[in-house]
């Protein structure tokens, strides 16, 4: 593999892809080179805007029952707003692919379907800050969010009457994994947690007459716990970062585990004391993450697609329901994750309509910035008539791709296209001709017609 | 790696037994479904959500549906229906996705299987026959159930989207492609479009034979049903017809939630069922409706906490066993977490539906030995 190449997979994976300027100044580097650069611009940290609150905060409570409703009403109109400005972060070349993706894996950890934009951002902006840090600290801020306890029913959580679903929830999805606790570890967990909720969907509290501060046992150990000591006792469990290691290896290795390499990792997280930047430097310098086994043998989720699209022609959403229809065709909607599990990852995406979708998407989405020359590709059918009706709201800019790639000519061009923009060889013969077209042109339907096959799909 | 369906050729022979699964996504609570209306322990445990002994439709002297299921009840009394009581497997997993993959895979509570029964079955069946059968998910995702490891079910949400686009000069060049050696997740997307092509041209010309004039209610599990009604009724050469039916999961509200999930699944099984009447298949007909779990007997403020045990139902003309196969719940003997303790495994209802209504062996589609049920 060329340092090239290389670059190129770690920034497919651990991110979104290279700009095609990003691409160019990489040829003449080493993979040290663009390795320390990858690292360095994940440690610049972009937070989501939060909407404004105080006013409504600051009004007496009988105003701010008369209110609510209209608050809340505010907030959820606030939503699209919030989307585009992380689709918009993901998709943006000179923001750092890893933390974006960092912020995507845990928003699919700690799933959480949010109508409240104040409560996304709140949620949203805590993972931001500890997408790379520590662990524990994003863990002992995710068992107090408001949009968590809420989701997972916590608010009926009492002493009184035990609610189970955010005590399975912690050990099953977000720490342990299924199979290393007991029924009756939930109980307890859950009984640990009772009382914790949160005022108008926004600010954490502990309701003394609902909590349960009676001695609980939890993995074997006994106390009066709350819900902090029983986060305290998941992290000193080796399973914990056995799980999470394994979740990061799935969702940026490999969907099929490999337990020597998950166990690897699980001894560099645990020695760190759940630190998360030296499993991803680990990760991201194993042997194995270059085999040709592991490179491009990943499918990109809906949103990783969009966003590489993005990152090609630097396009930006400016209209919140189109995006919202876009990432609804495709089937993967940002805080609206399908179940508590999150998001599925590899073959699960693909079906024969949605393969279809995703082949398209790159001529829809590019086409709304550039009127589509004479023969420049078609989408490939009535499945966009979804969306090909509306206009996508969004802007874009092909400089850099004209400016990359025009003085490349014939097999040459085409060549270094397909190593920008595939993991993997082309279909063979194209699917597609640039005959009789001017030069633009045969540049263009080269890039949408690469992007419009299933190895674009591929990371 | 899977294997993929073959192009769909001839129809499917009047004689030829069918399948319909309606799977109840998100754990249906079954105690207020099929309600034990005379069960004190019941009404003691469930002061707001408890359906009243007037609300219900009664089927003998202990159980009755809910009145909100008079299809279903219907059914029932016309000697079409066998209820299964008590329904699960030991050590159950209160989890939807690890009941959900238990339910799929036909595994123990203790394994985990990466294929489906359904899958399985469509590996098996074809050994030494001339076709293979075919399975549809009538859902648009992909299902574990559905997948074998040789084959793998159709979803068939779409279709005729689907065959539009197929038909594209791009899409065909693509097709006629060679692709990259070696890549397992790249070779699984270009079969999946060549079996695209073929597929979605055969359903949507199979299923454009027929239209169905009945009323089906709104709905997600209506619509596959109906699509469901016209892919038979054109022959359609699928053994096998998935549907889904998601919003179960009643932590809250549970009255009005169930209530309008359960509407829909008794309007659309009884229009359904009419359907297959009309166009002399519903001697080739089971419906067998499932959820991956029931819910605790107690009630928890508006709604109920994932459960175990549940009942089963089969739908169809001829039932040897039709009524109620087994004692109702015992309410008294719950598990430790207060849950209903099941008496019937849910592989040993499947054995009976892959021998003696899909008629072949079971023993490479469902591991480990049951007791023969006798149920169909």
């Amino acid at each position: 593999m060329t340092d090239l190449q290389k670059i190129n997979h770690l920034y497919r994976r651990g991110g979104f892809g290279l700009s095609p300027d990003q691409f160019l100044a990489f040829r003449k580097r080493s993979f040290a080179y663009g390795q320390d650069l990858f690292f360095e611009q994940a440690s610049r940290v972009h937070f989501l805007t939060q909407i404004e609150v105080n006013t409504f905060l600051a009004k007496s409570q009988d105003q701010r029952n008369k209110e609510r409703d209209s608050f809340l009403g505010r907030n959820v109109e606030a939503m699209p707003d919030t989307r585009i400005e992380w689709m918009n972060l993901m998709g943006n070349p000179d923001v750092s692919g890893l933390h974006e993706k960092m912020t995507l894996f845990w928003h699919g950890h700690f799933a959480t379907h949010i109508r409240f934009a104040h409560s996304a951002v709140l949620q949203n902006n805590h993972i931001r800050k500890f997408a790379l840090g520590n662990f524990g600290d994003l863990l002992r801020g995710m068992v107090k969010d408001p949009a968590l306890l809420n989701y997972l029913n916590n608010n009926l959580n009492t002493r009184q009457r035990v609610n189970e679903n955010f005590g399975r929830e912690l050990l099953e999805l977000f720490t342990l994994g299924i199979g290393n606790y007991t029924q009756k570890d939930i109980v307890e967990a859950s009984r640990a947690f009772t009382g914790w909720g949160h005022h108008e969907h926004y600010q954490f509290f502990i309701d003394p007459y609902f909590h349960d501060s009676d001695s609980k046992i939890f993995l074997g150990q006994k106390g009066n716990f709350d819900g902090d000591d029983i986060v305290d006792i998941l992290l000193k469990q080796k399973q914990t970062a056995r799980f999470i290691a394994g979740k990061l290896y799935c969702f940026f290795v490999s969907p099929i585990e490999n337990t020597a390499h998950i166990e690897y990792l699980t001894e560099i997280f645990f020695k760190n004391n759940f630190e998360i930047l030296p499993v991803l430097k680990a990760m991201f310098s194993a042997s194995w993450f270059f085999e040709s086994q592991v490179v491009g043998n990943h499918i990109k989720s809906p949103i990783e697609l969009i966003a590489s699209i993005m990152r090609v022609f630097r396009l930006r959403f400016k209209d919140g329901t189109a995006l919202f229809r876009l990432c609804e065709w495709l089937d993967q909607q940002l805080f609206f994750p399908p179940n508590v599990a999150g998001w599925p990852n590899g073959e699960a995406w693909i079906s024969a309509a949605s393969l279809f979708k995703r082949l398209n998407v790159s001529t829809y989405m590019a086409n709304q910035v550039l009127p589509p020359p004479s023969g420049v590709l078609r989408p490939l059918g009535p499945l966009g008539t979804d969306i090909s009706g509306i206009n996508l709201g969004v802007t874009g800019d092909f400089q850099p791709v004209y400016t990359s790639f025009e003085k490349l000519k014939g097999t040459k061009q085409l060549s270094s296209l397909v190593e920008y923009l595939l993991p993997v060889l082309p279909p063979s013969p194209l699917p597609f001709s640039t005959t009789g077209t001017s030069s633009r042109d045969k540049l263009l339907i080269n890039i949408f017609g690469l992007m419009g096959t299933p190895e674009y799909q591929l990371k | 790696m899977p294997g993929f369906l073959r192009p769909f050729d001839g129809l499917s022979p009047q004689g030829e037994k069918i399948l319909v699964v309606v799977q109840l996504s998100g754990g249906n609570d079954g105690l207020n479904t099929l309600v034990p209306f005379r069960n004190d322990i019941y009404y003691k445990s469930r002061p707001n959500l408890a359906i009243h002994s007037s609300k219900v439709l009664r089927l003998n002297d202990e159980q009755g549906f809910n009145s909100i299921l008079p299809e279903m009840a219907d059914l029932y009394n016309r000697g079409m229906m066998t209820i299964v009581n008590n329904v699960g497997y030991d050590n159950p997993a209160r989890s939807h996705f690890r009941a959900m993959d238990i339910w799929h895979s036909a595994s123990g509570a203790n394994q985990t299987l990466d294929t489906g029964w359904i899958g399985r079955y469509l590996d098996s069946s074809c050994l030494g026959c001339e076709r293979a059968a075919q399975a549809l998910f009538m859902d648009s995702a992909q299902i574990l159930a559905l997948k074998g490891k040789n084959r793998v079910g159709f979803s068939a949400g779409e279709i005729h989207k689907l065959n539009e686009a197929a038909n594209t000069p791009r899409f065909q060049q693509l097709l006629k492609a060679k692709h990259a050696a070696d890549h397992q997740e790249l070779d699984f997307m270009y079969k999946t479009l060549a079996s695209a092509v073929s597929t979605a041209g055969y359903l949507t010309e199979t299923a454009g034979k027929f239209k169905s004039r009945s009323m089906y209610p709104t709905g997600y599990l209506s619509q596959q049903l109906k699509s469901t009604t016209e892919l038979i009724a054109g022959g359609c050469y699928s053994r096998i017809y998935y549907t889904n039916l998601t919003g179960f999961d009643t932590h809250t509200n549970q009255l009005a939630d169930q209530s309008i999930q359960l509407t829909q699944l008794s309007k659309a099984l009884g229009v359904f069922i009419k359907d297959m009447e009309q166009i002399g298949r519903l001697d080739d007909v089971l419906v067998m409706v499932f959820s991956e779990f029931g819910r605790r007997v107690k009630e928890n403020g508006s709604g109920t906490d994932h459960g175990t045990a549940n009942q089963l139902y089969l739908i169809g003309k001829h039932l040897p066993k039709a009524g109620m196969f087994n004692a109702a719940p015992d309410l008294q003997k719950l598990d430790d977490v207060g849950d209903l303790i099941h008496t019937v495994d849910f592989r040993q209802v499947y054995i009976e539906v892959v021998e003696k209504w899909l008629q072949v062996n079971s023993s490479q589609i469902i591991a480990g030995s049951f007791p023969r049920l006798s149920l169909l």
